[in-house]
């Protein structure tokens, strides 16, 4: 019972959150992170792990693409707000994620 | 159960530890454009502290290489040069083997373009390549030795002689690119900090030049034969020293291309590494002491890179008084102390460190600094202590009070709010009138913080940029941080703020800092902006390769 406890106090901040979809006109990206706290982001066919935070409310992110480039990005989970954005290739633009 | 509880409540603790945020971060990110310049200061920076130049390297020990066995594995045509060579020699005649010795193969740089990547890291330890874009090479030798060994002689003893191509240089033209990666890491010991060459990757270049041997000059300082004569039986045979000589100014091209198939052959896949698993290490302190007015020490505490190659460098940082030499124990147990203004959170100090990794991206910066507003005020501390404020006090009967002057970081922009404790002395009919010899008040400004040069000199300037005190603060004072005022009870308050007022609008683009800071000239760290970031800290970040504001090329 008590190892029960301590397991479940432990791994606590440690769970896999469903994968975060984010749109900012053609681009998609995809976002999951790992039960490890690995944040993986998907572009185009090209995965790599990210550096920052995602959770059920939201992304602050930044990752470099081997052929993309590197990628920052900022959002409220589900929200329309002017602070979202994508920065990508030189320029920042809307973003939105659910 | 009871001890569970408190076993679990005490983990949590831990974490909820109250901290002090790391004193300075140092963030950098290369890209191809930026890492030249850094390489160009890292390179200096090596050679004068004796570890030699990356980019100008030899091997010390021979490379040897048996023609016996590698003949068949070389092009065609560097097959037939050697058996040319044999018969110049008149090797055919002997039992004997036949070398080539390259003694000090060394390459140097003419003109390259490099990249810094960080790869991994662990443990305080992080590893780098540096991809170098090399165009324009020379690779040397101080002497190449065509050398046999005639086995069977009349006294049953080797002879061994050898002709030497001496100081044979091959300049590679810039018209072709090789890369040259560098494998580097550095390590945060006990005592001190670990730069280490781990790896110096030649096969790349050697790949691409065996394919291109036009695009090499070969010179020759001079050639070297012994006076042999070698009696077999009845027969004596003499070498014909013209007729070698010939051989080898007249096919230089064929010897420059044998010599590098020869190396490139041999070698194999030794020269991924011609470090020879021997790496070349510097050590250097780990802590540093700027000594001037003011007594400055810096601690690197951690290394690290991330997934998206950012370097991350957190150091502890505090002040010594200057009454003391530094001396070697960098004042640890003796530091200038300074009171913690503002708990800030580790999830602040995570968003701030998150936050200064985008605008680095997103202003494509190379360099990034962070500075606490804790350690702002141990440097607020400091300089007092050292007298550095007094002049400006003193001209306004300003004398500052028990919680002297310190600084917040409280809003995002150009300026951070300075707040100072003042007594402020009244005399003759003030004071009759007032009813008071002194009165006590905060004070609040907006100050600028940054790294100036003047005339060559980097200086650390803290400048007001706003007044942003008003009569409110005047009379209701700074309770949470411990100024109380007293102008709310004085006679004439209204006619005293005036006067308060007039002199503190005098203070408006005072310099309250002007510090030398000359040993940050020949750093990056010479002019610096900082922004607050409104979460506590103090940011400026750096592109290189462009001007500053004094015109200077980064």
């Amino acid at each position: 019972m008590k190892t029960l406890i301590l397991l479940s106090l432990f791994s606590f901040s440690a769970f896999a959150l469903p994968p975060v979809q984010c749109e900012s006109g053609d681009v998609r990206l995809t976002i999951s992170s790992n039960s490890k706290g690995e944040i993986t982001m998907t572009y185009l066919s090209e995965s790599v792990i990210a550096d920052g935070i995602v959770d059920t409310k939201e992304v602050d992110l930044i990752a470099k693409f081997p052929n993309a480039g590197e990628m920052t990005l900022v959002a409220k989970i589900g929200k329309v707000s002017n602070e979202n954005y994508l920065f990508f290739k030189g320029s920042r633009r809307p973003l939105s994620c659910k | 159960m009871k001890f569970l509880l408190l076993t679990v409540l005490s983990l949590f603790a831990l974490n909820l530890k109250a901290q002090e945020s790391t004193d300075i971060i140092i963030k950098s990110r290369f890209d191809y454009e930026s890492s030249l310049s850094f390489i160009k200061r890292l390179r200096a920076f090596l050679i004068n502290n004796n570890f030699g130049d990356p980019y100008n390297q030899s091997i010390r020990k021979p490379i040897v290489i048996d023609l016996n066995r590698n003949l068949q594995s070389l092009p065609p045509g560097t097959q037939n040069w050697i058996k040319e060579l044999q018969s110049v020699l008149q090797l055919q005649l002997f039992e004997s083997s036949y070398k080539i010795i390259v003694n000090d193969l060394a390459y140097s740089i003419n003109s390259w373009n490099s990249e810094l990547r960080p790869t991994v890291s662990y443990l305080n330890r992080v590893e780098y390549v540096t991809m170098n874009y090399v165009q324009g090479l020379t690779i040397s030798a101080t002497s190449i030795a065509f050398q046999v060994e005639l086995k069977k002689t009349i006294s049953g003893d080797p002879v061994t002689f050898s002709v030497e191509v001496l100081n044979p240089k091959f300049n590679i033209r810039p018209e072709m690119m090789v890369e040259m990666p560098m494998g580097w890491l550095t390590s945060i010991m006990p005592e001190y900090l670990l730069i280490s060459l781990q790896q110096v990757d030649l096969k790349k270049l050697f790949d691409t030049i065996v394919k291109k041997p036009d695009l090499i000059d070969i010179s020759v300082e001079d050639l070297k034969m012994p006076k042999v004569a070698i009696k077999i039986g009845n027969k004596t045979v003499s070498f014909d020293r013209e007729k070698i000589k010939n051989f080898f100014s007249n096919r230089q091209h064929d010897m420059k291309k044998g010599v590098i198939d020869l190396i490139h052959a041999r070698m194999g896949d030794r020269l991924e590494n011609v470090m020879n698993e021997q790496p070349q290490d510097l050590i250097i302190p780990r802590t540093y002491a700027l000594e001037s007015k003011i007594n400055a020490i810096f601690d690197i505490q951690e290394m690290s890179t991330n997934n998206s190659k950012l370097l991350h460098v957190d150091m502890d940082a505090h002040f010594c008084s200057t009454e003391e030499p530094v001396g070697t124990d960098f004042c640890w147990q003796n530091k200038i102390p300074s009171q913690l203004r503002r708990q800030i959170p580790q999830k602040t100090l995570d968003k701030s460190v998150r936050d200064l990794n985008r605008y680095m991206i997103e202003s494509d910066s190379n360099l990034g600094v962070s500075v606490s507003e804790h350690y702002i005020n141990q440097l607020i501390n400091a300089t007092m202590d050292a007298g550095l404020w007094e002049k400006d006090m003193a001209d306004k009967e300003f004398h500052m009070g028990p919680e002297r002057a310190f600084v917040l970081g409280e809003e995002k922009g150009t300026t951070f709010s300075l707040y100072m404790d003042i007594v402020y002395k009244l005399k003759g009919a003030q004071r009759l009138l007032v009813g008071r010899s002194e009165i006590r008040f905060p004070i609040k400004f907006g100050i600028g913080l940054n790294i100036v040069d003047k005339e060559g000199v980097p200086r650390l300037q803290i400048q007001v940029k706003k007044i942003l005190t008003d009569s409110d603060l005047l009379i209701e004072g700074l309770p949470q941080y411990g100024i109380v005022s007293t102008v709310a009870s004085i006679r004439f308050r209204k006619k005293v703020i005036k006067e308060i007022m007039k002199e503190i609008n005098e203070f408006n683009n005072n310099i309250l800092i002007d510090l030398e800071l000359l040993e940050f000239k020949g750093t990056y760290l010479e002019e610096l902006e900082f922004f607050s970031d409104g979460l506590g800290r103090a940011n400026a970040t750096l592109r290189l390769g462009k001007k500053t504001p004094s015109g200077k090329m980064l």
